[in-house]
């Protein structure tokens, strides 16, 4: 099943068969698929990572240097023992005051791209005034050609710190969204296909990797889709040469559930604007 | 290429290269008087965004100087306790960022009216009539004229309308209405604390833009957000004949020369490697400053989002105002 995407609003018909033209390439993404080998086993695989990427203990919470004044939400840094003896590393804010209008709050599990660190406390904070808690994996800062080698760890970490932020006292688990950018797109797809229904929406924002054959089939965000049966939103930067549009596309053609990609002709690997507001009607939950 | 010492230790004491202009504190006064004769008139309208049930979305429209329908984001937590109010500006020639993105001071507990600036990114008009150029950008529109017809002049008009505006827009605690902005934002934000001191109470500002702009052509600088100065001087002044005129109205919308104006406690913030906004221009504007203040480098940082600063900020705005 394609996903629903903006494409008849920006190709002109005319046009599609024009070598070069956006709109000539915007119809070759319409029905994209993965153009990857796919082995047989991939789910194997997966369910491997599903098996040990298990929390080993509660998350050890202690408070964030930042955020003490703020009467609407709590900052905290979060430490989670997994298996094998490694910690992982989060942030947690969590709303309060104004900011919390119940008891148990929605959950955004957060996610950032390759090539910068985890994402400020001000910035996470957009989610304390949605009524939203944020738990971010702090995975240091993985540059762009080394995402390959770092994203067995990575995915084993997002997946365990998933699973911890779930069962935080004052978190609601059947209210959960997935979110990230770049490598975190890829890392929201990958926690959102593990997890499954209680991941009620995922929305990423040029998510790699996708489609790429340099990278385990069960850790390809692509592949991955084809266990995504929540709601999934994409915004596709066209211009994107870190996460091709031919990649995202396959990605969000091949989900499971209802999933809607978003074009952006205009942008590239970076934060959009417009797409950021697509976020925003999308992630509200009821 | 980090900073050699002795240019660090010689920006310390830099104050900018073209003086501020001797009647300036009249000229604005002027300015403002006639910003204050607009009839206010504005709405409020719910955004193509949904409400969440902590924080409304709303479009606010004001009609601002010659009867410019100006557009700004407001959002606000959904309480009936008077909140503070943050008023955000943008960098050039943006708009204000996302619905989303806004959000941040919301979840600080804070009201947010973000503008967007007429004729550039955002919705809000520019009804134009400059004198002189203006396909070279927004700095040098209007330079043919009086200082009084200068885009940035207009926009610091509009501005002052909207800070009536907030004053009028029911929940809000008028004791702590803070500014926020970086580049463009933060010269908009820095002026509009000058220009309107009994209303900001405190600012955070990153990389002011609008500042020093002869240093900025002296630097062969006049680049990017610049390039309106490097378009004037090639068309209209090749051999100087009109440098002194260009820069002398200039230093009216000049960052710095409203920096003596400024009474409220200002964090302010600089990516020492910045190539679009030259860091000696960012000290001039700084060290000008005789209000409360402090100052924090980021070695490393050019033009960028500094994450680090932004964090500071959620306890500057929060707590009582501490500079840290």
């Amino acid at each position: 099943m394609s996903a629903t995407s903006n494409i008849d609003l920006l190709a002109l018909p005319a046009l599609r068969d024009f070598p070069g033209t956006v709109s000539a390439r915007l119809e070759a993404l319409r029905e994209r698929s993965c153009a990857r080998p796919v082995p047989a086993g991939w789910e194997a695989e997966f369910e491997g990572l599903l098996a040990s990427a298990v929390p080993m203990g509660e998350a050890v919470l202690t408070p964030a240097p930042v955020g003490e004044e703020n009467p609407c939400a709590r900052y905290s840094e979060l430490r989670v023992p997994r298996a094998g003896g490694r910690v992982v590393a989060g942030r947690l804010i969590v709303p309060e005051g104004v900011c919390r209008p119940s008891e148990r709050v929605p959950l955004v599990l957060m996610f950032h791209d390759a090539g910068r660190p985890v994402r400020g406390w001000h910035h996470m904070t957009r989610f304390c005034a949605l009524g939203y808690a944020v738990i971010a994996l702090d995975g240091g800062r993985v540059a762009p050609d080394a995402v390959a080698d770092a994203l067995p760890g990575l995915a084993a970490d997002a997946l365990a710190l998933a699973r911890a932020g779930l069962s935080l006292p004052g978190v609601d688990p059947d209210r959960v969204c997935a979110w990230g950018e770049g490598l975190g797109g890829g890392l929201a797809v990958l926690v959102t296909a593990a997890l499954g229904p209680r991941v009620a929406r995922c929305a990423v924002c040029n998510p790699l990797p996708a489609d790429r054959a340099d990278v385990p089939a069960w850790l390809d965000a692509a592949v991955l889709a084809r266990r995504v049966t929540s709601e999934l939103l994409v915004g596709c930067g066209l211009r994107d040469e870190l996460a091709p549009a031919e990649g995202q596309a396959a990605l969000a053609n091949a989900a499971a559930g209802p999933a809607r990609l978003v074009f952006y002709p205009e942008h590239a690997h970076e934060r959009i604007n417009e797409f950021e507001n697509e976020a925003l009607r999308f992630l509200r939950l009821s | 290429m980090p900073m050699p010492t002795e240019m660090r230790t010689a920006l310390e004491s830099y104050r900018g290269c073209t003086p501020v202009p001797a009647d300036f504190d009249d000229f604005w006064a002027a300015r403002m008087a006639e910003a204050d004769a607009v009839p206010l008139s504005f709405e409020l309208v719910p955004s193509d965004v949904p409400a969440y049930p902590t924080c409304e979305f709303l479009d606010l429209w004001y009609t601002g100087m010659g009867g410019a329908r100006i557009h700004a984001k407001y959002l606000r937590p959904r309480t009936k306790d008077p909140v503070p109010l943050v008023l955000q500006f943008h960098g050039y020639p943006g708009s204000s960022r996302s619905w989303l993105e806004q959000c941040s001071f919301v979840g600080m507990g804070m009201a947010l009216v973000a503008l967007d600036c007429p004729g550039q990114g955002g919705p809000s008009q520019d009804l134009g009539g400059f004198m002189g150029t203006t396909v070279a950008g927004h700095i040098v529109a209007g330079l043919d004229g009086d200082p009084s017809g200068l885009y940035y002049t207009r926009l610091h008009q509009h501005i002052r309308v909207l800070c009536r505006v907030v004053r009028e827009l029911s929940g809000i605690d008028l004791s702590r209405v803070f500014v926020n902005g970086a580049s463009q934002g933060g010269g908009l934000g820095l002026a509009t604390c000058a220009l309107n001191p009994d209303l900001v109470s405190r600012a955070a500002i990153l990389y002011p833009f609008l500042s020093d702009f002869r240093l900025v052509w002296e630097l062969g600088l006049d680049v990017v957000a610049y390039d309106g100065i490097g378009h004037f001087s090639r068309w209209f002044s090749a051999s100087g004949e009109r440098q002194e005129e260009a820069f002398s109205k200039l230093a009216y919308v000049d960052t710095k020369s409203f920096a003596h104006l400024v009474r409220c406690p200002v964090l302010f913030g600089t990516g020492l490697d910045d190539r679009v906004v030259p860091p000696p221009t960012q000290f001039a504007v700084y060290n000008n400053l005789t209000c409360p203040k402090a100052h924090h480098a980021y070695p490393g940082f050019a033009h960028e989002e500094i994450q680090e600063f932004d964090d500071l900020i959620i306890d500057f705005f929060c707590g009582e105002g501490r500079l840290s």
